[in-house]
């Protein structure tokens, strides 16, 4: 090595050349073939050649691992820290995580002294590098493609979509899914442990309008209905209350039982929480 | 080993004995040998998706020997490359490289892209919280540390940011460049410690060998990425420490590199950080402690570069530990136990009571070649590392003083032992090995090149123990080859689970193999029907796989296991439920089937009969169908999802009631 500091064959046209790649990539669209493009390009601008910029010049041209990997870890390390900062700051990562660590390591390539190590780039061992890993991924690839795909499990679901109560009729209509799998086989309607009914549900079959008709005309809502298949896999929704088709009683259909509902319920009883300040979920809008 | 002198300063310029052999140096692999390498490499990769899928569909004795075909294939030519490269021709750099590159693929083999592994579903979802709202969200009850250390997925969120790509496969990308980068990164530590390209391939190699190296370090977690950049703050401390690349200006950008690592790396991961803050003040005291023993080959100023480095390490790694705080100490607490430590050493040397409560290989489920080889992968390291220590003391004065850091961080693989068979430090003992290979590598590296050169020699008095003159090179050369096999056996076998290595069929209660129809029909159920403000209470498997979808929260509080273990539901049960907001329930019905979770309900050292296999009882898993405040708004085959009426369980609690049925009630559920 010649350990005198040499005139730079650096100039901002490297760095230069970094950002037009980001730049280019960015425009381009994130998925097909330019999608691949865009991700190698963007990928290499964003944490391979800034770092590769800045520590090649402590390195030999030769010493190729170590503006590579050393410099991948340098742009990794500039990333994080200055994200970091930005979450400190408030300032959401979305936003930050682009640009300002590259405009931070490019000032840090401006300031530095231009020196660059003597020495050349063989290029052979990074292509038997690249080789040989891609040998072993090709070979991983068109093996996994061509032996016989493994068994999937088998497996069913099983959803209400819409179940009603009048005073004399029980009404489910209950989403079945399989993958692999005969299905629930059949359906038993039981309340308070006493069977009512039961469906036998076709292999294939992806609804299930489950009825129940009481002569007695004494059914509730506030019964505990239960919907089980012949495995144990059972359904017990909230119902919606109807009498003659008009529904009575507001109680939450068995198909909202999501998000919504269950935030604000989930809300408007958590006084113990808001009492606590230092739980989390404190950003829970107050109802 | 005899340093350069400081005009000679170039870290890679070959300084083997032969260097004068120029002519060899200057040769790259031979076109034949290049085109066998690329063959073995496309070979192994086909081997490892046979294996793969030979265990998928159940078989558990070939998918063994396959994988080790696969594996041999590529460490045994390797090997041989590594101990016959003199020069720094590019062939070692790119062996090592490749060899990293492949080191991936039995781990995705095995799990595609998605993730699979315990550990891997926590960092997803801290990922997808960064993609969701911009900033880790650092609070929730799955994840008491991981989100406190986000350094890994502010990387991935800003790969998907910028390339498109999907998180992921962002995720396989950053990982596979952090696991190539930290054995290149190894290669080049010990390659300029020593300025032996093949004191950097077989010391590589030898890391390699660890027991996470395959497995545990190439899942999408903390440590993978923070072992690369450990292992770079040392080469970069090293070059700005030493004084042999006589340019100042390049120690000062070296110094200033391995400060902006260090500064990472505390972002990154709490024990890497602590570890490396311990090694760098190791590595400053020890390099004072040679220069006032008159060491003159140490710079001047080196001392102080290491102090600073080193005190810089440890001062952001404790403001990181103190920021964090609480949630730290709970997580590393089963772990720091002093008194925990040093009785189980004593206990070694019967002097104090055993903690052992852990059978090693209990339940691995391997074959018994793999089981020996693990054994006896210690005994053997244990030779070698003596063999090396002895060989290179006599050489002490004119070794670099970070050889000495790395042989003590080598004593640590065997100290850690003693602590194998107690379960509290077994996973800790486990994950210690990725840095205690890079101390073994060092020491063993060495003396095999030390070796090769005719240079290693070993006294009793006036004794030679080593060369022996009787032993020939080809019974040598078969001996290294079987202490490789079985070391790269063992070291596998130690690693990780059967479950982890290799796919099976679906099981429940296991991780990694629980995922499957099921739990993606859940999942996906979750994704569509909950929000950040909903809670959910689950098992630890299913739990991952909706928790990577779902932005659901998780219970803070143990007190809400008593309704699954409970024999008994009181009002303390149901006000669990409601303090902690619980919102949705999800029951895995095989546990009421006799079969127990392999790892445990929720796997946390307080957890009641955690690691005791326990099996909940049947009526306990029928008693959530029991309860009028819950209802069932979901089920596959196997799994029931539980939507909680909250207002229904206040008027139960505020009644005194348990709000069991009358009917589950005469069934004696209780």
């Amino acid at each position: 090595m010649n350990r005198k500091e040499q005139p730079s064959r650096f100039s901002g046209r490297e760095a230069l050349g970094a950002v037009i790649i980001l730049a280019v990539a960015l425009v381009l669209p994130r998925s097909g073939a330019l999608g691949i493009v865009r991700a190698i390009l963007a990928g290499s601008a964003m944490i391979v050649i800034p770092g590769w910029l800045i520590v090649r010049r402590v390195t030999e041209r030769h010493d190729w691992n170590v503006p590579l990997f050393g410099g991948l870890l340098v742009s990794v390390a500039t990333y994080i820290v200055v994200s970091c900062v930005a979450y400190g700051l408030h300032v959401h990562i979305t936003a930050a995580v682009v640009v300002i660590p590259a405009v931070v390591m490019g000032l840090v390539l401006a300031c530095l002294p231009r020196t660059l190590a003597g020495g050349t780039l063989d290029m052979r061992g990074p292509f038997l590098a690249i080789v040989l890993g891609a040998a072993a991924i090709l070979g991983v690839v068109v093996t996994h493609l061509a032996i016989p795909a493994v068994p999937v499990e088998s497996a069913y679901s099983l959803s209400p979509t819409l179940v009603t109560v009048s005073h004399t009729d029980y009404n489910a209509t209950i989403h079945v899914v399989v993958v692999g799998h005969p299905g629930p086989g059949t359906l038993t309607l039981s309340t308070d442990g006493v069977n009512r009914v039961t469906l036998t549900v076709p292999a294939r079959t992806s609804m299930v309008h489950l009825r129940w008709h009481s002569p007695s005309g004494d059914l509730s809502c506030a019964d505990q209905y239960t919907i089980t298949s012949s495995n144990g896999a059972y359904l017990s929704p909230r119902p919606i209350c109807r009498t003659s088709g008009t529904t009575l009683s507001h109680a939450t259909s068995a198909v909202r039982h999501g998000s919504t509902g269950a935030r604000a319920t989930n809300v408007a009883t958590d006084f113990r929480r808001a009492a606590t300040p230092t739980r989390r979920r404190s950003n829970v809008t107050p109802a | 080993m005899v340093p350069l002198p400081s005009s000679h300063a170039d870290a890679t310029v070959e300084t083997d004995r032969d260097q004068s052999k120029a002519s060899r140096a200057s040769t790259f692999l031979s076109g034949r040998t290049a085109l066998f390498l690329t063959i073995i490499f496309g070979v192994s990769g086909s081997l490892l998706a046979i294996a793969e899928r030979l265990a998928a569909t159940g078989d558990h004795t070939w998918n063994f020997v396959v994988f080790w075909v696969a594996d041999l294939l590529i460490f045994l030519p390797l090997a041989w490359l590594m101990l016959r490269s003199h020069s720094t021709n590019g062939v070692p750099v790119a062996l090592v490289i490749a060899l990293g590159a492949w080191g991936m693929l039995p781990k995705l083999v095995r799990t595609g892209f998605s993730p699979t592994y315990a550990d891997e579903f926590i960092h997803f979802r801290v990922l997808t919280e960064i993609l969701r709202v911009g900033h880790p969200v650092s609070d929730f009850g799955l994840l008491q540390i991981g989100a406190s250390f986000p350094g890994l997925e502010i990387l991935t969120a800003g790969l998907v940011h910028v390339t498109g790509m999907t998180a992921t496969n962002a995720s396989v990308v950053v990982i596979f460049l952090a696991h190539v980068a930290a054995i290149a990164g190894v290669y080049t530590l010990l390659r300029d410690i020593s300025r032996s390209a093949r004191v950097g391939g077989v010391g590589a190699l030898i890391y390699a060998l660890n027991p996470s190296w395959l497995f545990f370090d190439t899942q999408y977690s903390y440590e993978s990425l923070a072992l690369a950049l450990m292992v770079w703050i040392w080469v970069f401390t090293r070059r700005a420490v030493t004084s042999d690349r006589g340019s100042t200006l390049w120690a000062r950008l070296d110094a200033w590199i391995a400060l902006l690592l260090i500064f990472a790396l505390a972002m990154t991961h709490h024990v890497t950080s602590i570890v490396n803050a311990l090694i760098l003040l190791l590595f400053a005291l020890v390099i004072t402690l040679r220069q006032r023993h008159g060491r003159a080959d140490v710079g001047p100023e080196s001392a102080t570069v290491a102090w600073v480095l080193g005190l810089v390490a440890a001062a952001v790694t404790i403001w990181r530990i103190m920021e964090v705080g609480e949630k730290i100490y709970s997580y590393l607490s089963p772990i720091i136990k002093v008194n925990l430590f040093i009785e189980q050493f004593l206990s070694l040397v019967g002097l104090a009571a055993s903690h052992a409560n852990r059978t090693a290989f209990g339940g691995a489920g391997i074959p018994p070649y793999e089981i020996i080889a693990g054994y006896a992968m210690i005994p053997i390291l244990l030779i070698l590392f003596a063999w090396g220590v002895l060989g290179l003391a006599r050489k002490l004065r004119t070794l670099e003083s970070l050889v000495i850091v790395m042989a003590l961080l080598g004593v640590a693989y065997f100290a850690s032992i003693g602590l194998l068979t107690d379960q509290q430090f077994s996973e800790s003992v486990h994950r210690s090995w990725s840095f205690s290979f890079i101390g073994l590598a060092t020491v063993i590296s060495f003396a095999v090149h030390e070796h090769l050169e005719g240079r290693l020699a070993i006294n009793w008095g006036k004794r030679t123990l080593w060369p022996v003159p009787s032993v020939r090179p080809k019974l040598l050369a078969a001996v290294a080859v079987a202490a490789l096999v079985i070391v790269d056996v063992g070291g596998v076998a130690t690693g990780t689970t059967t479950e982890y290595r290799f796919g099976a069929p679906v099981s429940s209660g296991a991780d990694a193999v629980f995922i499957g129809t099921q739990s993606a029909m859940v999942a996906s159920w979750f994704h569509e029907h909950t929000t950040s403000h909903d809670v959910l209470f689950a098992d630890r498997y299913l739990s991952r796989a909706i928790t990577v979808v779902s932005p659901i929260q998780y219970p803070l509080s143990s007190n809400v296991w008593s309704l699954t273990f409970a024999s008994a539901i009181t009002v303390n049960e149901l006000h669990a439920v409601y303090q902690e907001g619980i919102t949705y329930i999800v029951v895995d019905r095989r546990m009421g089937n006799g079969h127990p979770p392999k790892e445990g309900f929720w796997y946390t050292y307080d957890e009641p009969h955690a690691f005791q296999s326990y099996s909940v009882p049947a009526q306990n898993v029928e008693r959530y169908g029991c309860f009028n405040w819950l209802n069932a708004v979901y089920a596959t085959t196997e799994y029931q999802v539980f939507h909680v009426n909250r207002p229904l369980l206040i008027a139960t609690l505020f009644k005194g009631s348990t709000g069991i049925s009358a009917a589950c009630a005469q069934r004696g559920i209780t």
